[in-house]
């Protein structure tokens, strides 16, 4: 039975969604509960920035490789490191 | 947002005195743990390698991949959930009253109101080399309220604060009479 590798994509999108999720919780928070000032707003841009980032990242890391293959069960079993 | 120049309640002629935070050596503590566990996957990565992994042509590499984007998401959603804990967590101290805002993760958050001609003592420590050092701890405020005693915790200068909110007492005690001897009473 063959596997294609791109399913692994489909729960990294659903890790994906559910951090955007808590992302704009946190966002939410400091918008609401945040003090009226200069820092907040740099604390927003931190914010979003470095989760952008983070997704940049990830992106660079997963575009390296050729999501179009597929794995046999067997080979899944007979490639894990130090077997 | 919150303005210090309109909270809520304020009275005619009430000023913000004190607007309070977690010392920053809390934020120091957050970021150090955070660069360890994000530099785990590296360690990982250059572990399997010296173990004979090929990441490029095996399967392996895709599951790497996606392993180490989803613990990078969540390691930078942790860090940026407990600067959220970290930045809401507000101590204000007015000419009238006591507000302590505390962020208790991300859907819980608790606000504490204290006049100050209710509080009846008033106490700064500090422990620790590095506290000692940098100068920082707690404050606490007893009061005669429900409330025993309000905490303000790890703020920088804690000895300045205390003299600081001691003198905003007496004065408040000077204008409105002193509730502190009676519990729960205006």
């Amino acid at each position: 039975m063959t596997i294609p590798i791109w399913y692994l994509l489909i729960f990294y999108g659903l890790f994906l969604l559910i951090a955007g999720i808590f992302f704009l919780f946190n966002f939410f928070h400091i918008v609401k509960f945040g003090l009226n000032e200069i820092k907040t707003g740099l604390v927003l841009l931190m914010y979003a920035g470095s989760f952008t980032a983070v997704v940049i990242i990830n992106i660079e890391i997963i575009s390296q490789f050729d999501w179009t293959q597929t794995i046999t069960i067997r080979e899944l079993f007979t490639t894990i490191p130090g077997l | 947002m919150i303005k210090l120049s309109e909270l809520p309640n304020q009275q005619r002629g009430e000023e913000t005195r004190i607007f309070l935070r977690r010392h920053w050596i809390e934020l120091m503590a957050m970021f150090v743990y955070i660069i360890g566990f994000a530099v785990l996957p590296i360690i990982f990565y250059i572990l399997l390698s010296v173990n004979g992994v090929d990441w490029k042509t095996s399967f392996w590499g895709p599951v790497g991949a996606i392993m180490t984007s989803i613990y990078l998401l969540f390691a930078v959603l942790i860090l940026l959930t407990m600067f959220t804990d970290y930045y809401l967590d507000t101590w204000i101290v007015t000419t009238e009253r006591i507000v302590n805002i505390e962020q208790k993760g991300l859907f819980s958050r608790v606000i504490s109101t204290l006049h100050l001609n209710q509080v009846q003592d008033v106490t700064s420590e500090t422990h620790g080399f590095l506290a000692t050092i940098l100068s920082y701890g707690d404050v606490h405020i007893q009061t005669a309220g429900t409330t025993e005693r309000f905490l303000f915790k790890k703020i920088d200068n804690p000895d300045d604060v205390k003299f600081h909110i001691m003198r905003l007492v007496d004065d408040d005690k000077r204008r409105h009479g002193d509730a502190s001897r009676i519990p729960g009473s205006f």
